[in-house]
């Protein structure tokens, strides 16, 4: 009895390992397929509850043969000082199925702990029983052991197959490629040795759940099992196929052995190299004509905007999100083309997907997100233009388009300023154009273009002003000729004037008219002196004639000679004096003048 | 008889008073964007009212707008040759010559390139009466020489003439290079979208000579000229220096002369 117990508790451990719940459950145990002429079992489990038995649920197309046959399953667990512990009771009812078709079982309602609980519906299908064989017609199966067991393998009890969930779709909308194994042998190994290649598509793998289920096909049951499956998106129009790949299969086959009185089943394995099948698909174009805008988004999605900070500043770095929300080929979009007005320098953009397989594991869903990175370079009111998001939705086969509304930014001046020389090239930038044409006046249009250095009267104006300059010179050097020829003349004269003077005192001596004639006498020696040292006769005394005539040049005895005439003639004016001295005085007055006269000669 | 040529001369008189001139016309074209119009009127304008600088800038600015680069640079090279202070026509012509494909390696010395920026940067005339009044300053300071009583004024008008008298000398070359350029026709431009350059008068057989293209807008120096009578396509032939380095042979009809 304990023995048996703990046989028990090591099978629930071993088996609910992974299924133990705390919270009472009522649920169906999914039923299989089911091949015609068959029984087979509906399971109801009540976990961590008490019920009582379900009725048994009428079932299309079968017989109940009996139930509920009960079956109890405890399991503890003690993980870390706690512990687990969990129960379960699984009712069974055995049914035949009579003939092929879809059985829906109803869902089943029963009490478990007083709380009404509701199991799920479900539905299988029961297969018709094989078809008779139809020959090995059309065989792609060889048996590579040629050993000595002779049952040969049918290439029917042995099939992969590719399949597509729909038969045509467009470009870029996601199709759903599964490759199957149909059997009616166990298989130890499979190995593909060439993978079915799915060119001219992107893919995603999805996830298979390892169950195997019966499946009819071909008027033969088989044993499937999904081994891969992937999320198609086609990258171009037209038909598309995917070529067969190869695989090495060992087989488990069951050979019967005559044993005397027994007939034993013996296990043999078989090698076989199988292929699978040529799947292909229709892509149909993308409807023309595609609108502007348009990237190769197909599906359905919506766009948000954001500005991270709000605040911005010159020369500080800020971030403008498009990010594209939705279901379709969201990993495969491309970047949107945001234009940034002018006085912002734009990043590369970085693009970043978050997707994911849907639920029901026919397409992405996601988000594609654009982080356009730029640094503001100028203060002032700017506007990020909306760009919209165009895309193709082919439930309606329509292309549609989202708007962005524009984001009006706002710059401030940041702390680090830009040099003046950056804010001009920004300016400069701007200017990319020719200037624009000036009003064409005919007054300024002429035939004749006239050159000042061509023209005589240019020329002529330098002659003229060199002919004034040369001119001007002229008569300068002429007058300050004149001015020096006046005290020439006057000197030249002097002699002249004095021997006249003299002359004109002789006449007076000789009629003895004393007065007039030294009167006549000190005239002409002043007037010579005045004459001879350029000196205005008012300005002349008897001190400065002295030392005027030593400048001249007069030896001292000539001096006194000028002097004693001069002082003579004075004298005599006022005391009368014999008619030989008279005569002496005058030719003393010529000796005077005569050696004034010899210094100018030397 | 009479009258008629009265009436005549009535509708011209009132066609001339009250219509748009050519010239006009042609801006009006240009603003339209009806730019090988207003190439039309403008030449026509030239033709019967002869030139002005502004005109020419329109008209390149029309050529410009029509794709033809060549003809651009010609027509503001004209512009600006006959005002040099046209500051407009040497914007677009740097912007212009910015687009054109070739850009020779300017080869000229220092004070060569210096000198020919100056010369160019004022028109004959201006370059004429600045000489003119450095003259007139020389003149002063010979004079200042000549008749200053004191010493240090005298050195001043003779070091000053001095130096007046090599500005003169300068800008006398100047006002005459300014009239030489103005005057000459031996700069010409591309007008083609390409052309070969080869090395003898004669079109170029495939792989004999060594060909370089150049392009529309590239300005050249027509150093000679010759005529190949048995060459019916392209008679005439011009020898032009790209650069100081690069002399070459083109076909007249591939350039225009400024």
């Amino acid at each position: 009895m304990t023995n048996k117990r703990f046989i028990f508790i090591l099978l629930f451990l071993a088996c609910m390992a992974s299924a133990f719940a705390q919270d009472a459950s009522f649920e169906l145990i999914r039923p299989q397929n089911v091949v015609e002429g068959r029984n087979f079992a509906i399971t109801f489990r009540v976990s961590n509850g008490e019920a009582n038995p379900p009725s048994a649920p009428s079932l299309e197309h079968c017989t109940l043969l009996f139930g509920p046959s009960t079956s109890t399953m405890h399991s503890a667990q003690y993980i870390n000082g706690k512990m687990t512990s969990s129960s379960s009771v699984d009712y069974t009812f055995t049914y035949r199925a009579d003939s092929p078709g879809t059985v829906n079982v109803p869902e089943v309602s029963v009490t478990v702990d007083g709380k009404a609980m509701r199991s799920r519906a479900a539905s299988f299908k029961i297969l018709p029983s094989d078809a008779p064989r139809s020959g090995n017609s059309g065989s792609q199966t060889q048996s590579r052991q040629g050993s000595a067991t002779d049952i040969p393998v049918s290439a029917d009890d042995m099939l992969v197959r590719v399949s597509f969930s729909k038969s045509s779709v467009y470009e870029q909308e996601p199709v759903v490629a599964t490759i199957k194994v149909y059997t009616k042998y166990d298989i130890t190994s499979f190995l593909p040795t060439v993978q079915p290649a799915f060119e001219g598509f992107l893919s995603e793998e999805l996830p298979v759940d390892n169950e195997i289920s019966l499946e009819h096909y071909n008027g033969q049951n088989y044993h499937s099992i999904a081994v891969k499956r992937l999320l198609l998106y086609p990258q171009k129009a037209g038909k598309l196929s995917v070529n067969s790949g190869k695989y090495d299969v060992t087989l488990v086959k069951y050979e019967t052995v005559n044993m005397g009185f027994f007939q034993t089943q013996r296990p043999v394995e078989r090698s076989i190299t199988t292929s699978s099948n040529v799947a292909s698909i229709v892509v149909k174009p993308l409807p023309e004509p595609r609108p502007a805008g348009f990237n190769g988004a197909v599906g359905r999605y919506s766009v948000e905007t954001s500005l991270e900070p709000e605040i911005l500043r010159t020369n500080e770095a800020a971030v403008y999100s498009y990010i594209i929300k939705g279901r379709g080929n969201i990993k495969y979009l491309n970047e949107p083309a945001v234009q940034f007005p002018a006085g912002i320098d734009a990043y590369t953009p970085k693009s970043e997907v978050d997707a994911h397989i849907t639920a029901d594991g026919t397409n992405l869903t996601g988000t594609y997100t654009t982080l356009f990175t730029f640094v503001p370079q100028e203060v002032g009111n700017f506007e990020i233009e909306g760009t919209p998001f165009v895309y193709f939705n082919p439930e309606t086969s329509k292309y549609e388009t989202v708007d962005v509304a524009d984001m009006p930014i706002r710059v401030l001046r940041g702390n680090n300023v830009p040099g003046v020389a950056q804010q001009q090239t920004e300016i400069n930038k701007v200017i990319d154009d020719i200037l624009h044409i000036k009003p064409t006046r005919e007054e300024d249009q002429s035939h004749v273009i006239s050159y000042t250095y061509q023209s005589s009267a240019y020329w002529l104006a330098y002659i003229l002003v060199i002919l004034i300059l040369i001119g001007v010179i002229v008569v300068y050097r002429r007058n300050i000729r004149l001015k020096a020829d006046v005290a020439g003349q006057k000197l030249a004269k002097a002699s002249r004037v004095a021997v006249k003077r003299l002359k004109i005192a002789r006449q007076h001596l000789q009629k003895h008219e004393y007065d007039q004639y030294y009167a006549a006498l000190s005239k002409s020696l002043w007037g010579y002196i005045s004459d001879k040292l350029n000196i205005a006769p008012s300005q002349l005394t008897r001190e400065n004639v002295a030392q005027k005539l030593s400048e001249y040049g007069l030896q001292t005895e000539g001096i006194d000679n000028m002097l004693s005439v001069l002082d003579g003639c004075e004298m005599a004016r006022f005391t009368p004096m014999a008619d030989s001295e008279a005569t002496e005085l005058y030719s003393r007055a010529e000796s005077a003048i005569k050696s004034v006269e010899d210094i100018k000669k030397r | 008889m009479n009258r008629l040529i009265f009436t005549l001369l009535l509708l011209i008189g009132s066609v001339s008073a009250y219509a748009l001139t050519i010239g006009e016309q042609a801006d009006s074209a240009y603003m339209a964007e009806d730019y090988s119009g207003a190439i039309e009127l403008y030449t026509r304008s030239i033709e019967l009212n002869g030139h002005s600088s502004d005109i020419h800038y329109n008209l390149g600015n029309a050529y410009y707008r029509n794709g033809k680069l060549g003809k651009a640079v010609v027509e503001y090279e004209r512009a600006l040759r006959l005002s040099p202070a046209n500051a407009d026509a040497r914007t677009n012509l740097e912007f212009v010559k910015s687009r054109i494909q070739d850009r020779p390696e300017d080869d000229t010395a220092f004070f060569a390139g210096l000198h020919r920026k100056a010369v160019s940067g004022m028109s004959a005339n201006a370059w004429a009466w600045i000489a003119f009044v450095i003259f007139l300053l020389f003149m002063g300071a010979v004079a200042l020489y000549i008749f200053a009583n004191s010493v240090a004024l005298r050195k001043t008008g003779f070091f000053g003439g001095i130096t007046l008298l090599v500005i003169f000398a300068y800008t006398l070359l100047a006002a005459h290079d300014s009239y030489t350029n103005a005057r000459s026709h031996e700069t010409a431009v591309v007008t083609v979208p390409s052309t070969q350059l080869s090395s003898t008068p004669r079109a170029s057989k495939s792989g004999n000579d060594k060909v370089v293209t150049i392009h529309e807008g590239t300005a050249v120096e027509i150093v000679d000229s010759v005529a190949t009578p048995d060459d019916p396509v392209s008679p005439k032939w011009y020898n032009v220096k790209i650069n100081n380095s690069t002399k070459a042979w083109l076909r007249a009809s591939d350039i225009e002369r400024i």
